[in-house]
């Protein structure tokens, strides 16, 4: 226990050095490639409970990675702190694998199956985005656009038959869905980037495009080489996470561990707390 | 995650030129509201629990003005029931926990203090059986204490000073310094130091609203308190009183006199330390 506290004085020296710095630590071309992992729940209500809470679900495995783009500075002293950029996520998810659910005559409960239809089919999300912005010492304000492309997986169709009853055709796989979107992507930092500031975002930098992508941290600079992040995100649920960074030489290497803490469905007032975890990690490059 | 936030601030004891730790106790009741099944108007009634609070709140700031902080809020429930007629009315246990983290500059007329803060609830769930194909009843989900995901959140937490901290200021506060996470999580303090007194007047608020439903959004009851802090050196101790105005959190039923009211103690650790 002395010796790792030991290492955390070192590493306060090393802070109050850096805390006489004054330059923009993400100031020139900064390069961003990203990707986790996140357990995508589907939830439905199972009247087969007797107390009122009748939420119950089924998961599946969900993928994502992305890469971003930032370039400062445009050679003249009013464009120093002006920044543009843009970046790409994508979003994977496999089939749900079916929950069927047997009848109960005597309260009238039918035989089911949850989820169904696309709900239970795979899906993908390309986000392709632009934003600019400025990048001062004490803030950084950027605004831009997200373009939500979302698709799924048409396993199957459901088909009239020549006799006129219905029955289940091939579906045509992988295809675009017509739910596009365009959504405004937002990033603010406040507080100089070598001491300890908090940054608030939506769609940008390293983030879940499904389960966090409105997102804010804490960052505590502690050392030169090395800084931690304290964050969550607020939507599409709300989490925690914490997010060690290691930097050499202007690259950047992060990794992101968290957990949900609540997926905004009433569904999924009961999940276990090892299926709310989820890791990411982001390699970066300055220069 | 006590010992995590405690290892992340050792760093800061070199990068803080005033550390200052505050500690705080609070007890209330909480008023369970329920509809009184033998009155056709007016019949929303409740009944209380005890209800109790800690908090402590560690934070530094430099020469400069910059600020870190870190902090660890609880509040637990104690379990009830009611019977009202033919229906129980419950008040599972509840144990709300709440570790937050900020950063901030102060300019000495405005202080300015943003982070964020992790709202998670322990409740004691009740038993639920599971229908069986035939009707009968087989074991569901297991009751006992488990954490709600439904009724926890990620939430941003800030404090807002106006004026300067050695005369009367105003505070703005959400989730900060002394709270508890029912009675008084969003508040208004208006400070006035006296010497080695320190007078206080504070009013805690509603929350504010989840943008994505105002249903499962974090709610809190609104109080009116007054307080006194004695400072002595570096340490200081305190003692507040307040009266509920609006039991939100439990449900909005008639609340008697003496189950508004509540009680808080407060004990603080300031250090300046000369520049180096």
């Amino acid at each position: 226990m002395k010796k790792i506290l030991m290492v955390f004085m070192i590493l306060g020296l090393a802070s109050a050095e850096l805390s006489a710095q004054n330059k923009p630590a993400n100031s020139g071309n900064k390069l961003l490639v990203f990707g986790g992992y996140h357990n995508q729940l589907s939830g439905f209500s199972n009247p087969r409970y007797v107390g009122s809470d009748k939420g119950d679900y089924t998961n599946t495995l969900a993928w994502y990675s992305g890469v971003e783009y930032q370039h400062q500075g445009f050679g003249s002293e009013y464009l120093d702190s002006f920044t543009v950029g843009g970046g790409a996520a994508f979003y994977l998810q496999n089939d749900f694998t079916p929950v069927n659910l047997y009848a109960v005559p005597s309260l009238g409960i039918p035989a089911q199956s949850f989820p169904t239809g696309t709900a239970a089919q795979g899906n993908f999300q390309l986000n392709v985005s632009g934003f600019a912005g400025i990048n001062e010492n004490w803030y950084a304000v950027e605004l831009g656009l997200t373009v939500l492309m979302q698709g799924y997986n048409e396993t199957t169709r459901q088909v009239y038959l020549a006799d006129g009853t219905l029955g289940q055709a091939a579906g045509r796989g992988w295809v675009w869905g017509d739910n596009s979107l365009i959504l405004p992507n937002f990033y603010v930092r406040l507080g100089p980037t070598n001491i300890p500031n908090i940054t608030f975002e939506i769609l940008r930098e390293q983030y879940d495009p499904t389960y966090g992508s409105v997102l804010a941290y804490v960052r505590i600079p502690a050392s030169k080489s090395f800084a931690f992040d304290l964050g969550g995100s607020f939507y599409s649920t709300y989490s925690f996470f914490l997010e060690p960074h290691y930097s050499w030489n202007g690259l950047n290497l992060n990794v992101r561990l968290g957990t949900t803490l609540n997926y905004n469905d009433p569904n999924f007032s009961r999940v276990g707390v090892f299926e709310g975890f989820f890791i990411s990690s982001g390699l970066s490059y300055s220069w | 995650m006590l010992r995590l936030i405690l290892l992340l601030l050792v760093p800061l004891g070199v990068w803080g030129q005033e550390v200052s730790l505050l500690t705080s106790a609070q007890m209330d009741w909480l008023n369970k509201s329920y509809q009184d099944q033998h009155y056709v108007t007016n019949n929303w009634l409740s009944f209380p629990v005890p209800e109790g609070s800690w908090s402590v709140e560690v934070r530094q700031e430099t020469s400069q003005g910059h600020i870190l902080g870190a902090g660890f809020a609880q509040t637990g429930i104690a379990g009830g029931q009611f019977q009202n007629g033919t229906v129980a009315v419950e008040q599972p246990t509840t144990v709300l926990s709440f570790p937050y983290v900020f950063v901030g500059q102060d300019w000495q007329w405005i202080d300015l203090e943003l982070g964020l803060g992790w709202y998670i609830t322990v409740t004691d769930f009740s038993a639920d059986p599971y229908t069986n194909a035939d009707g009968t009843f087989a074991t569901g989900r297991a009751g006992g204490m488990g954490w709600s995901r439904e009724a926890s959140y990620t939430t941003p937490v800030f404090l807002l000073r106006l004026l300067p901290e050695a005369g009367f200021h105003l505070k703005f506060r959400l989730g900060r310094e002394d709270f508890s996470l029912v009675e008084d999580f969003f508040n208004i303090e208006a400070v006035l130091p006296a010497g080695d007194w320190q007078w206080s007047a504070y009013a805690s608020l509603r929350t504010p609203q989840d943008f994505i439903s105002s249903d499962t959004a974090l709610t809190s009851n609104q109080r009116l308190g007054v307080g006194g802090l004695w400072k002595v050196g570096t340490w200081a101790w305190g003692i507040k009183v307040s009266y509920l105005l609006n039991p939100e959190y439990a449900g909005t039923g008639a609340v008697d006199f003496q189950n508004r009211l509540g009680l808080s103690v407060l004990w603080s650790w300031n250090l300046k330390k000369t520049a180096p």
